[in-house]
């Protein structure tokens, strides 16, 4: 790459010449405020926080979009930057709902800290408000525009919201200004963790949860998925990637959860059951590829937007309905629970899940298999509710007799991870011995799509990673017109898998452009992997007993009554 | 949204002739065809009809909405004069109508396009242009010849040429004028742009309410493709080129080639960020002008050596079209060699003032455009005067304001212009603009405080040094220029509350 000298505030560096005013800056250790700007999702210089000046460049530029040159002069601390800069902040925020103190941004919030960063005092340009009626129809996702300050970051990454209108009434919506429960919308959430405001939130379903605790009639049992671990530290100051398994469990069972189970005993029965459903439709001819179910943002897409791949599907639930269904069962049995008394809560990386567990299908027993489904915010939430000093708990380990999983079910969480689980399972059936190389670092990583193929059983068994909206139609695209062939693919909605879920701690643009969080948080669950003594699902002794006191074998009538589901076509 | 909700069994006819449209419009860039044409069906576009547009050209419905809602009015339809009242009764419709007289070729058109075929090279085109020191007739006042070097330059097998024809200043008829009288003169400058540049193909963005003109443009472009000045091997050279229309309306910031562009292409008419060294339509360079810059390209070809030209002096001597209103005894259209003072401009081809009175103030380049007092108005009027004084062309109006002009209540009315018309992507325009306006209706109304004044200025000099485009960076300058001119009338309004202290009429 070329490199240009440029010179910042004075200070003469050599830059890439394909940088950005703002990378350069950033070179030079100078820091330039940003709203809108998200790097690589938006980069359209609509805020204009950013401003800088530019020697012969007539008025102010965009340091988020405008290129270095060759001999560049830049000043980014002038007084006509830092006024352009901050009168702009101040328009901005006199067409926001300043309900700060009561919003779930509050001290989150990127539009707040440059208020703070800008020395904001007072708000001079006070005038006509736009007022949106806050759409709450959908289970995962409630839509506040009067918050909204016309970022587009969320309508650069969802296909069902865009900016419509003009001028001081433009807005972001859904076609025809519908409520985005009446679109394709499956609920990922990636436009709550992209918002650098309020405008886009989670349904808080927590007083559900308070309720049902609070009720000496209910069994309240709680399931913690395996990215929410890799994450929830994050709400409480810790580093990017901490694992705080112990303390997590330790903060549920203080605030009074009758059992605290771990969704990665779902993983491994999940892993049991697709496991075998795979190695049957290899061998009875049955509709391939494979692809993984675990992922209900993939499921609802799919359904709506690629149905010609439903048969593909596996038909296993996904693991935490999967282990609801088991507590409300063989649990419920075993324990001489009613199970109408037994709340099931869900503590998931992921916004999608709400609308899952509503689904009618889902309730094998009787009962909805979860009752209610809490994102690692809302679990954040409510520990700092109850004022339990978070960092400071010791670790606790999972309740008996679904507590500890394998290191398969833990990996989970990354994109890749229900592959490699699969693989050390499917691979030792088929095989029909014991593997000792069980790490599979080609499904592992960041690539819109990763293959691998191994031997077993005497065949080549061909697998792909998708994950992200776009890798995955552009992959299964090519599968349907026969350009490329596999047995098994896992496919995750959101970008890196359930770490980036949209129901994971929200972090700011300024930390999202430097860290890529799916590799950061991924990583403390392949450490997790590395520490437990199984890392194989079908070794797991608590899914062997299951079998052997229950379900009888994988894909037995039982496993099939209870582990898994259908789909349905669905327009929009 | 308005939906039918009459007896289900009956068939919406409108259904069947959207099909119609959707399945003629097979080009490039369908989607502005399909549009226009199925707004005029329908008015406003129902959802249902959002769905079949957006399926049929491959988009998402949302960003369809968002291209539909791109308005000023808030609602997105391609008003039309014919449209408004019945034309049964209208005299054009008569026997012997003004229409019959369109897009006549007359003996000297296309010499010069002949001429180049026949003589010169592309680069000698562009030279010739260059040495003319022609200008963009714009805010920009961009050089011509150098747009055209560097879409040469390119190496792309598609090139396009780009013409804007519809101002965006209320009242303003200069471009409507010259489509109307002379067609063919466009025509043959884009034929030109195309053959200097390699292009193949031009747009003429049409206001789509000008329904003579584009009756006329159409005449000229059959009639000058029969005559082989369009089309494929014209005058049997190596050189094809054809020319569409594409109508427009509001939904594009003229003068804001990025907008245009986005128009063109089928999205909401905001500007952008160049991606690479110069705008390009579907990724291929364009060249894009207004019509007024392309109707002196013949000209420059047919007169190359006998005017001066940049070499010597440096700057454009051509004439500029002005839209010259207010207090004058013969206001018009003017066209104007460049440097002219506007003293001559309001004394000479104007006729004074009526009544004598005496001048206040002149705003140059249109509705929003920045004011100078009545003693500066030696200047002459160019590019190079203008920049110095931080004014600029703009579209080319001149509002010459005598004594008893109100300013305050005029200020108003241009950000009345400015906050309907953002388009609401930066945020100092889309609310600074707005908040302008409110400040100044309260002013207006005798409910001002001193400080807003000072609130105003600070807005005013952040909208402009803050806003993306040149949209945003031009609204505030008639509001700016008359702060600091007339400061005394705005303080009038607040201190003592005299809602007209200039004693004129004009509200």
């Amino acid at each position: 790459m070329d490199m240009v000298t440029v010179l910042i505030d004075n200070k003469s560096l050599q830059v890439p010449a394909n940088f950005t005013i703002l990378e350069a800056a950033k070179q030079a250790d100078i820091k330039i405020p940003t709203l809108c700007f998200l790097k690589g999702i938006n980069e359209i210089g609509a805020c204009r926080m950013c401003l800088v000046e530019v020697k012969g460049a007539e008025g102010l530029q965009t340091a988020c979009n405008y290129r270095v040159g060759e001999g560049m002069e830049i000043l980014t601390q002038t007084p006509a930057a830092r006024e352009a800069r901050k009168v702009t902040l101040e328009l901005i925020l006199s067409n926001h709902e300043k309900k700060c103190l009561t919003c779930v941004r509050s001290t989150n919030c990127e539009l707040q800290q440059l208020a703070a960063e800008l020395n904001v005092r007072e708000i001079p340009f006070e005038g006509e408000t736009n007022r949106y009626a806050v759409d709450e129809l959908s289970p995962s996702i409630v839509r506040d525009q009067n918050k909204c300050i016309l970022c587009r970051r969320c309508a650069n990454l969802c296909p069902y919201i865009d900016v419509n209108g003009r001028g001081f009434k433009t807005i972001v919506s859904p076609a025809f200004q519908k409520s985005i429960s009446a679109t394709g919308c499956v609920s990922c959430g990636q436009c709550i963790n992209a918002c650098p405001v309020g405008a886009i939130r989670e349904k808080d379903n927590t007083d559900r949860v308070w309720e049902a605790l609070a009720d000496n009639d209910r069994y309240v049992i709680v399931q913690t998925a395996p990215s929410v671990r890799a994450a929830l530290g994050e709400e409480f100051g810790l580093p990017i990637g901490s694992r705080v398994t112990g303390k997590m469990v330790s903060a549920l069972k203080a605030m009074g959860f009758d059992k605290v189970f771990d969704t990665d005993t779902g993983a491994d029965l999940t892993i049991m059951e697709e496991g075998t459903e795979l190695i049957n439709r290899l061998k009875n001819g049955g509709k391939l590829p494979l692809i993984t179910s675990c992922c209900p943002g993939w499921i609802k897409f799919c359904e709506q937007a690629m149905p010609a791949f439903i048969p593909n599907l596996s038909s296993c639930k996904s693991p935490h309905e999967m282990f609801g269904a088991v507590l409300k069962s063989y649990y419920a049995e075993k324990h001489g629970i009613d199970p109408a008394k037994i709340i099931t809560v869900s503590i998931m990386p992921c916004t999608a899940k709400k609308f899952e567990a509503q689904r009618p299908e889902l309730a094998s027993t009787g009962y909805p298999d979860v009752d209610v489904v809490l994102t690692t915010r809302e679990l954040a939430r409510m520990i700092k509710t109850t004022g339990i000093q978070f960092t400071e708990l010791p670790d606790s380990n999972f309740d008996e007799p679904m507590g500890e999983a394998s290191g398969a079910g833990v990996i989970f969480g990354a994109t890749g991870g229900v592959m490699e689980a699969a693989l050390r399972t499917v691979a030792e059936v088929l095989n029909g011995n014991s593997l000792n190389q069980i790490e599979y670092k080609a499904v592992r990583g960041i690539a819109g799509v990763r293959e691998v193929t191994i031997e077993a059983g005497g065949m080549q068994l061909k697998a792909a990673v998708v994950h992200g909206s776009v890798n995955i139609k552009n992959l299964l695209q090519k599968v349907q017109n026969g350009e490329v062939e596999y047995h098994f693919i896992e496919v995750m909605f959101c970008p890196g898998g359930c770490v980036n879920g949209g129901g994971q701690p929200i972090r700011s643009s300024q930390i999202r452009n430097e860290i890529d969080l799916r590799t950061a948080r991924a990583g403390a669950l392949y450490e997790e992997d590395q520490d437990l003594p199984i890392r194989k699902s079908h070794e797991n002794p608590r899914v062997k007993a299951l079998y052997d006191e229950y379900f009888a074998a994988p894909g037995s009538p039982k496993a099939h009554k209870l582990l898994h589901t259908h789909y349905v076509v669905r327009g929009h | 949204m308005s939906m039918s909700n009459g007896n289900p069994a009956k068939v919406d006819l409108r259904e069947e002739k959207l099909q119609q449209i959707i399945e003629k419009h097979n080009t490039r860039g369908r989607l502005r065809p399909i549009l226009f044409e199925a707004q005029r069906l329908y008015g406003e576009l129902p959802v249902a009809a959002h769905l079949k547009i957006a399926q049929a050209v491959g988009m998402l419905p949302v960003k369809l909405y968002g291209v539909t809602t791109f308005s000023p009015a808030g609602k997105n339809c391609y008003t039309n004069a014919s449209d408004s009242f019945q034309t049964a009764d209208r005299i054009e419709n008569r026997q012997g109508g003004f229409r019959n007289i369109a897009g006549v070729v007359s003996e000297t058109g296309y010499r010069a396009l002949l001429q180049a075929l026949a003589g010169k090279d592309s680069a000698g085109i562009v030279e010739t242009v260059k040495k003319s020191g022609l200008r963009e007739r714009d805010r920009t006042g961009e050089p011509v010849g150098l747009q055209w070097e560097r879409v040469r330059r390119e190496a792309d097998e598609q090139k396009f040429i780009c013409c804007y024809v519809s101002e965006n200043d209320i009242g303003s008829v200069k471009d409507r004028m010259l489509i109307e009288q002379n067609p063919h003169l466009l025509l043959e400058a884009m034929a030109i742009a195309g053959l200097a540049t390699g292009a193949d193909t031009g747009y003429v963005l049409l206001n789509a309410s000008w329904d003579l003109a584009a009756e006329r443009l159409q005449a000229a472009i059959d009639e000058a493709k029969q005559l082989r000045f369009l089309g494929t091997h014209i005058d049997e050279s190596a050189f094809s080129f054809e020319v569409e229309i594409r109508f427009s309306n509001e939904d594009v910031l003229f003068g804001e080639k990025t907008s245009l562009i986005a128009y063109l292409e089928g999205n909401r008419g905001e500007p952008a960020v160049f991606s690479g060294a110069m705008p390009c339509l579907w990724q291929k360079p364009v060249v894009i002008h207004n019509i007024e810059t392309l109707y002196h390209i013949p000209a420059i070809l047919l007169e190359e050596g006998q005017k001066p030209d940049d070499t010597v002096t440096g700057s454009d001597v051509r004439t500029k079209l002005f839209a010259v209103v207010g207090d004058l005894n013969h206001p018009g259209i003017m066209e104007i060699p460049l440097g002219t003072t506007l003293r001559e401009v309001i004394f000479g081809m104007g006729g004074g003032i009526p009544g004598g009175k005496k001048l206040k103030a002149v705003q140059i380049g249109g509705m929003a455009g920045g004011c100078i007092a009545a003693d500066q108005i030696d200047i002459p009027l160019d590019y190079e005067s203008l920049h110095q004084l931080g004014l600029n062309m703009g579209s080319g109006g001149l509002v010459i304001m005598a004594e008893g002009y109100n300013i305050v209540a005029a200020a108003k009315n241009a950000m009345e212009f400015s906050a309907e018309r953002s388009c609401g992507k930066c945020s100092p325009c889309r609310i600074g603009t707005k908040r302008m306006l409110e400040i100044l209706r309260k002013i207006a109304a005798g409910a001002g405080e001193e400080s807003d004044l000072t609130k105003l200025e600070i807005l005013a000099r952040n909208v402009k040094a803050a806003s993306f485009c040149g949209f945003g960076r031009t609204a505030p300058d008639f509001v700016l220029s008359t702060l600091t001119l007339f400061r005394d009338e705005y303080r009038s309004y607040v201190i003592n509350k005299n809602r007209n202290p200039a004693g004129g009429v004009n509200q």
